[in-house]
């Protein structure tokens, strides 16, 4: 994807532990609040990289303890990229990364109203790039969120 | 989880105090609205103006007790929500199910009679 090497870059690693995660958001806003421009751009970071994480403890590592997840975080000129990184059974071949927030419900069909499953919908609405592959046995999701200039 | 609860009239006002409504305490919360549910509150204001976060599980909690509450022939609302909460609603489209005030004012006046 990026041919240029990025200006800098750290990775972070978590445990496979819901509680974690929120240390790992915290950490994530606050390198956006530093390259970003502003606080809304930050928060739409730090939630799709959370709905991405919690995905990876939910689903690839099925909530099992003791996993490790590690997302690099690399700064560009114009762009910031994630890659988080799991090596549990990855997201089934049949899930589309691609998918759309349902928007099939009204106020009067409360029955439909979603309670989950939400997570890639929103990836994909707050985040500006997606793509997924599996190598050599670890899953690579990346996430990439344009810079918008400071005006 | 940390959430502040009293009652004006026969509403229930509900105030986590966490900045976090996620995955980790997205069951917690859940159960705690259940329980209030269960013991007979059927007019019930959330107000998330503690709330600086919330993702698609607090959000699935949040709608749970919406649910559970309609069934119940009662109503839930939300309070204060923060500018980042707000767009959440906004990106799921929540917000054109629940019934959202800026002022806790605004969400006892909506429930009274």
């Amino acid at each position: 994807m990026e041919i240029l090497p990025p200006d800098s870059s750290i990775t972070l690693s978590i445990e496979s532990n819901l509680n974690n995660v929120c240390l790992l958001g915290l950490a994530i806003r606050a390198i956006c609040s530093f390259v970003e421009s502003n606080k809304n751009d930050s928060y739409d970071t730090e939630l799709g990289i959370v709905e991405a994480v919690n995905n990876v403890i939910m689903h690839s590592y099925n909530s099992e303890p003791s996993h490790e997840t590690r997302i690099n975080v690399s700064i560009y000129r114009d762009k910031i990229v994630f890659r988080i990184l799991d090596t549990g059974r990855g997201i089934d071949a049949e899930t589309n990364i691609l998918k759309c927030l349902p928007v099939d419900f009204t106020s009067e069909e409360i029955d439909n109203l979603p309670e989950c499953g939400m997570g890639l919908g929103i990836i994909n609405s707050v985040m500006d790039g997606i793509h997924y592959e599996v190598v050599e046995r670890t899953n690579i999701l990346t996430l990439i969120k344009i810079i918008k200039k400071k005006v | 989880m940390q959430i502040l609860d009293k009652k004006i009239g026969h509403i229930l006002v509900v105030k986590p105090l966490e900045k976090r409504i996620d995955a980790s305490v997205a069951t917690d919360f859940k159960d705690q609205m259940a329980a209030w549910v269960k013991a007979g509150n059927k007019w019930i204001i959330l107000d998330l103006a503690e709330v600086d976060f919330i993702d698609s599980l607090g959000l699935g909690a949040i709608i749970s007790s919406f649910k559970t509450v309609r069934i119940n022939e009662g109503n839930l609302v939300i309070c204060g929500p923060k500018e980042t909460v707000m767009k959440l609603f906004q990106l799921t489209r929540m917000d054109r199910v629940l019934q959202i005030f800026v002022s806790l004012a605004g969400a006892v006046n909506s429930l009274k009679g």
